[in-house]
């Protein structure tokens, strides 16, 4: 049965349509097409037409045709459209063209480094010598060297830019004097304080390229996001064009959205999202369907691709050839690419991921995803949906709305969840930390002139440098004294630690079968945790997290392990109080505390809960710097507080907290994650009730103190987002949205209107 | 929003930044670095010379590191002083210290930076004071000293220098791995120079010393001064002795140089970076020293010179002899049972000798190896099937 006569079926189901929200249908697209450029290198043209590229889509000609007028250019295209061609086709000509030049290629992850060198290598395959080398962690030192000397198109990452080549950019010197593209894909995940840190890098690339006199051009990437070319352009610190629309056919696309059958009416319990996505991906599979489903986290994307191998074992006809495999991060680089060739080639008809493929990763024509649980925002539930129907043909996206509020009120409000237009990404390449940082990494690179730019304020900024004895300023210039190498204590991520290093030692073995990272183990890698890995299940005997190791055995046990976290946050300075915006304002070091404390056993298949075990790790801790916003006694907010009956208290402060981390981010320039916010009724150690704002980085990062400077402009906005939302209760887009099982005397949302309006008016 | 001082401030208060090093006082111009001889190149080059005795032969005959025939009066001794301690564009050299034998005094030039705007200055002396010497010798100067050079060249726009370099670091790894607790150059003096350097300051303090001159404070930036001359003199001292070593015949009844001496196998490793065997006769002496001494790893290696030379009878009895005194030596066993089973073709002989080894002692490769050996073996012995 097709994926057509499917569709069809299901509309007919009853008992499967009681539970669709919304079905619309996108109807297939004509592509619309230019013919190669009459201009374009012979060569070029032999290789491309032995790839079957004959002509070109409108936008990837747009594209050139910006290019090669010399505008920095970004492209913004969905899934599945061509994307690559759009900056391979203006390199590859430019570096035939001029037979010294050079290009860069960044890739947010090695992932995708080693899929664009594949990308890259079957055009080249085509009869053309360009020497491309991926230049990251894993290159071999054998290779490093003919790469930086060779290497006219080098694929690499920022963080090896930031400490592997910048550093010692005179090893790179020919690359750099004839460096003629930069090319920045996946743009959008350059956001809040890693697209901060990205820009920066930019920084210090632009100025050893103006150091050997050349200027690259920029070309980018990205998803659909709201402001493409404004955030291209922050990061690179020039006007950029933007290319939009795509040019790509497209086949006839279904979203439906669903919402698995109340069990409990009465209660409001509804079928479990898991064992719900594995019956619509089973139905699909079994249809003979290629089928992506996309889990929340890892744990679900084993279980699902575990359940639905169980319900499709079949001794006789083996697994009805069907092949289905999980994915995730913190596999082994060989199992994954083995899963994305099986999944190209066509071997493998199913697989069950977490976003780790939601970047492009090429894995070739998908008919359907399924999506366990919808995504915290609208351009990654379209990313996600776009992995179906890369070939042209009708293909469908099921979405299995969980029990989460958010989920519930985005499958129950279709139109709100369609309509909403995507999120903007917003970047502060000015933020004093993130600056200083880079400061210091760019004087070790090269001496600054005292008449040289580098962002906001870098004369007061090196001055600061010299007083911290890490430059010295003699000559007009200004010089790295410090014996260290500045770029190994900066992360360009923020958080970073060691990853966990799994170890499988059934039977006397002791092979390395994953890795994680250390806050995820302490989760899913505790002592006698079941872990479940590409469908083998296995049990931690020993969490080693001094040394990174996880030592497991394979088990058969009947249930797997959900670790209950706890967070606390504990003032450690206070450095002053002060009143602002109609309430008290603590500054301070905050130490963010969160502990695995214990585990449920939770039984497979039917997901009861079968019993409960002690977690004894340290605690995870994260010195930040944040503020506490107190609804102090006498306070404008402190009496709009006393005010909220003392039912609503509690939903009020929490929603009002939601409010503020949604609403805060352009006024920070940062992504929501970047900022930990919670909010306390009487709390301990402030004896008031109020909401805790902090840096969700180690060491602090400046977030927090930008937000009590911009207070009463956040708390506006605040107010005027939500009483112009048009929900009713709350939504995800203002204080979040109302759980079903919650019980509340009053409507949430009319309470924090009224508690925010009576604060600052 | 709060000032960009005060914001500063807190960066610091928050445990970001380093605490503030002791007050800047602005240097003195033209400061006479401390220590006697110094006279100033330019406003901020500083130069002098320290006068030794001889410490090199004239020539270096042998051909053991240097080409057979290299004059000493040639070589050029070189060592930095740097900013930091890995590489980097951020790494700079503040001393270069020069080593020359011109005729019967061994002598040192320092070049010594007296502040970063002196750097272009500093480089061209360099090269003019190196430039006519060849080889320029240092100890782990292929991936350390010349590549800071090269980077300090390229970043003033200057075009590097491109000498010959001989790193005695490798020859020293070769001939005492394993006998000195590291190879470091502090080690091979005490030990294999019987040098004791007692108001030594340690070479990772001198970037501190530096930037503490900078700052006007000369305390420690002598010693630094002296470290590196007598880094240069113990360069000078090694590449002497290296050549004592090369010409010591240890079949002979002359007595040894003195110092820790080195592994036979070594010196003969070192001989075979420049002569092919069988002539590396030199080489082959060192081997059956070491042979003769019971040294197994030489045992090996000169068993692996008659193999190759067809001379199977005395390898064999190497091979007899390292199993005999080791029953569970793999590569002894492996080698008789390719002798017995291609060599002498019987199979039967060379089963019994892996038959018993005990394979608990062995790695999986080896264990793998001797696997597929024992199959084969066995195939070989066993009695032909009847023809049907
Ligand atoms: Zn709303």
């Amino acid at each position: 049965m097709g994926l057509q006569e499917l569709l069809k079926e299901l509309h007919g189901d009853r008992a499967f349509m009681e539970n669709v929200s919304a079905w619309p249908i996108q109807p297939a697209r004509a592509g619309s097409y230019v013919p190669l450029p009459e201009d374009i290198n012979p060569a070029l043209r032999i290789a491309l037409e032995k790839r079957g590229i004959t002509r070109l889509y409108s936008h990837q000609a747009e594209c050139r045709r910006l290019v090669r007028e010399g505008h920095d250019t970004v492209v913004v295209t969905p899934t599945a459209s061509g994307k690559t061609l759009c900056y391979n086709l203006p390199v590859l000509e430019r570096l035939m063209e001029e037979p010294g030049s050079r290009a860069l290629y960044l890739f947010p992850t090695k992932a995708l480094s080693q899929d664009q060198q594949a990308a890259l290598g079957q055009i080249l395959s085509g009869g053309l010598s360009i020497p491309v080398y991926t230049f990251d962690g894993d290159t071999p030192s054998s290779i490093r060297l003919a790469a930086r000397q060779g290497g006219r198109l080098i694929i690499s990452n920022p963080d090896m830019l930031h400490t592997g080549i910048l550093p010692n950019h005179t090893k790179w010197m020919e690359f750099f004097q004839n460096l003629r593209y930069l090319v920045l894909d996946e743009l959008h995940v350059y956001t809040g304080v890693f697209g901060s840190s990205m820009a920066n890098l930019i920084r210090r690339l632009q100025r050893i390229c103006r150091f050997y006199g050349s200027r690259p051009q920029v070309i980018a990437a990205s998803a659909t996001i709201g402001n493409p070319a404004e955030l291209a352009a922050r990061l690179i610190g020039r006007p950029v064009k933007a290319v939009e629309g795509s040019g790509a056919p497209g086949g006839e696309k279904h979203l439906i959205l669903y919402n698995p059958p109340l069990v409990d009416a009465r209660q409001g319990i509804r079928r479990g999202v898991v064992l719900e996505s594995r019956r619509l991906a089973l139905r699909l599979l079994k249809a003979g369907i290629k089928t992506i489903v996309f889990a929340q986290s890892r744990i679900s994307a084993e279980l699902i691709a575990a359940y639905i191998n169980n319900s499709l074992a079949n001794v006789y006809n083996s697994n009805q050839r069907i092949r289905v495999e999980s994915y995730r991060g913190g596999y082994l680089p060989s199992e994954r690419r083995a899963v994305e060739k099986g999944l190209r080639d066509g071997t493998i008809q199913g697989v069950v991921s977490t976003n780790a493929l939601e970047l492009g990763i090429d894995i070739g024509g998908l008919d359907a995803a399924v999506l366990a649980g919808l995504p915290s925002s609208a351009a990654s539930a379209w990313q996600r949906a776009g992995r179906a129907g890369r070939s042209g043909e009708v293909s469908a996206a099921f979405m299995v709305g969980s029990s989460s509020p958010t989920d519930q009120y985005l499958v129950k409000h279709p139109d709100y969840f369609l309509g909403r237009s995507p999120e903007s990404a917003y970047i502060n390449p000015d933020n004093l930390y993130i600056l200083a940082d880079h400061l210091k990494c760019a004087a070790f690179e090269l001496p600054f002139e005292d008449s040289e730019h580098f962002g906001a304020d870098s004369g007061e900024m090196l001055a600061f440098l010299e007083e911290q004895g890490v430059v010295r300023h003699t000559a007009e210039r200004w010089f790295w004294s410090d014996r260290s190498y500045p770029s190994e204590g900066v992360s360009m991520r923020g958080r970073s630690s060691e990853n966990v290093v799994i170890v499988d030692t059934s039977a006397g073995a002791n092979t390395v079968i994953g890795e994680m990272d250390a806050h995820s183990a302490r989760e899913l890698l505790h002592d006698e945790a079941i872990y479940l890995h590409r469908g083998e299940q296995y049990m931690v005997k020993r969490l080693d997290l001094e040394n990174h190791h996880a030592y497991v055995e394979r088990s058969t046990v009947n249930y797997y392990t959900d670790a209950i976290t706890k967070s606390d946050i504990k003032v450690l300075t206070n450095d002053g109080r002060r009143s602002i915006a109609g309430a008290e304002e603590f500054l301070g070091d905050l130490l963010v505390r969160s502990n695995a404390s214990s585990y449920k056993k939770i039984r497979f298949g039917t997901h009861e809960n079968v019993g409960f075990g002690e977690i004894s790790l340290p605690e995870d801790e994260m010195h930040t710097r944040g503020i506490f916003l107190a609804f102090a006694r006498d306070s404008p907010a402190g009496k709009a507080w006393e005010a909220v009956p003392a039912a609503m208290q509690a939903p009020t402060a929490a929603r009002t907290a939601t409010l503020m981390r949604v609403s805060a981010p352009i006024f920070l320039l940062s992504q929501p994650g970047d900022l930990g916010i919670a909010a306390r009724v009487q709390d301990p150690h402030f004896k008031e009730s109020g909401i805790y704002i902090y840096d969700n980085y180690p060491g602090g990062i400046g977030l927090a103190e930008t937000f009590s400077g911009r207070l009463e402009e956040i708390i506006r906005a605040a107010l005027e987002l939500a009483a112009g939302c048009p929900c009713m209760e709350g939504c995800p887009s203002c204080i979040g949205a109302m759980d079903e099982r919650d019980e509340l005397p009053d409507n949430p949302k009319t309470a924090v209107i009224e508690f925010l309006r009576t604060w600052i008016e | 929003m709060s000032s960009l001082a005060e914001r500063l401030a807190r960066l610091r208060e928050a445990g970001l930044a380093p605490p503030p090093r002791s007050s800047l006082s602005p240097t003195k111009a033209a400061r006479t670095p401390p220590g006697s001889g110094w006279k100033q190149h330019t406003e901020l080059l500083w130069e002098r010379q320290l006068h030794y005795p001889a410490l090199l032969p004239e020539t270096f005959a042998s051909g053991f590191i240097l080409p057979p025939g290299t004059a000493a009066e040639n070589l050029l001794f070189y060592d930095l002083e740097t900013t930091g301690l890995s590489g980097g564009t951020g790494n700079t050299a503040f001393l270069i210290g020069l080593g020359k034998q011109p005729g019967n005094t061994y002598t040192v030039t320092q070049l010594f930076l007296a502040d970063y705007p002196g750097e272009p200055e500093l480089l061209p002396r360099f090269k003019a004071l190196s430039g006519p010497f060849s080889p320029h010798i240092s100890y782990n100067g292929l991936s350390f000293d010349s590549q800071i050079l090269k980077t300090r060249f390229l970043l003033n726009r200057l075009p590097p220098p491109a000498s010959l370099q001989a790193d005695l670091l490798y020859p020293a790894r070769r001939l005492w791995r394993g006998r000195l607790p590291d190879c470091g150059l502090q080690t091979l003096e005490r030990k294999v120079l019987n040098i004791f350097r007692p108001d030594d300051l340690p070479g990772s303090e001198a970037p501190a010393a530096w930037f503490e001159w900078l700052e006007g404070n000369e305390t420690r930036i002598g010693g630094v001064f002296r470290h590196n001359a007598n880094d240069i003199v113990s360069l000078g001292k090694l590449l002497a002795r290296l050549e004592e070593w090369a010409c010591h015949n240890p079949l002979g009844n002359s007595p040894a140089p003195s110092g820790t001496p080195p592994r036979c196998r070594g010196m003969a490793r070192q001989w075979e970076q420049h002569w092919e065997p069988p002539e590396s006769e030199r080489g082959r002496q060192w081997l059956q020293a070491g042979w003769g001494a019971g040294e197994t790893d030489c045992g090996y290696e000169l068993a692996r010179h008659h193999k190759r030379l067809n001379q199977h009878e005395q390898a064999l009895s190497i091979w007899e002899a390292i199993l005999a005194k080791n029953p569970n030596e793999f590569t002894a066993a492996e080698e008789l049972a390719k002798y017995w089973e291609h060599r002498r073709r019987r199979p039967q002989t060379a089963l019994a000798i892996i038959a018993r080894l005990k394979t608990d002692t062995l790695s999986p490769a080896q264990n793998e190896a001797l696997e597929y050996r024992r199959l084969r073996l066995e195939r070989k012995t066993a009695v032909p099937r009847p023809l049907p």
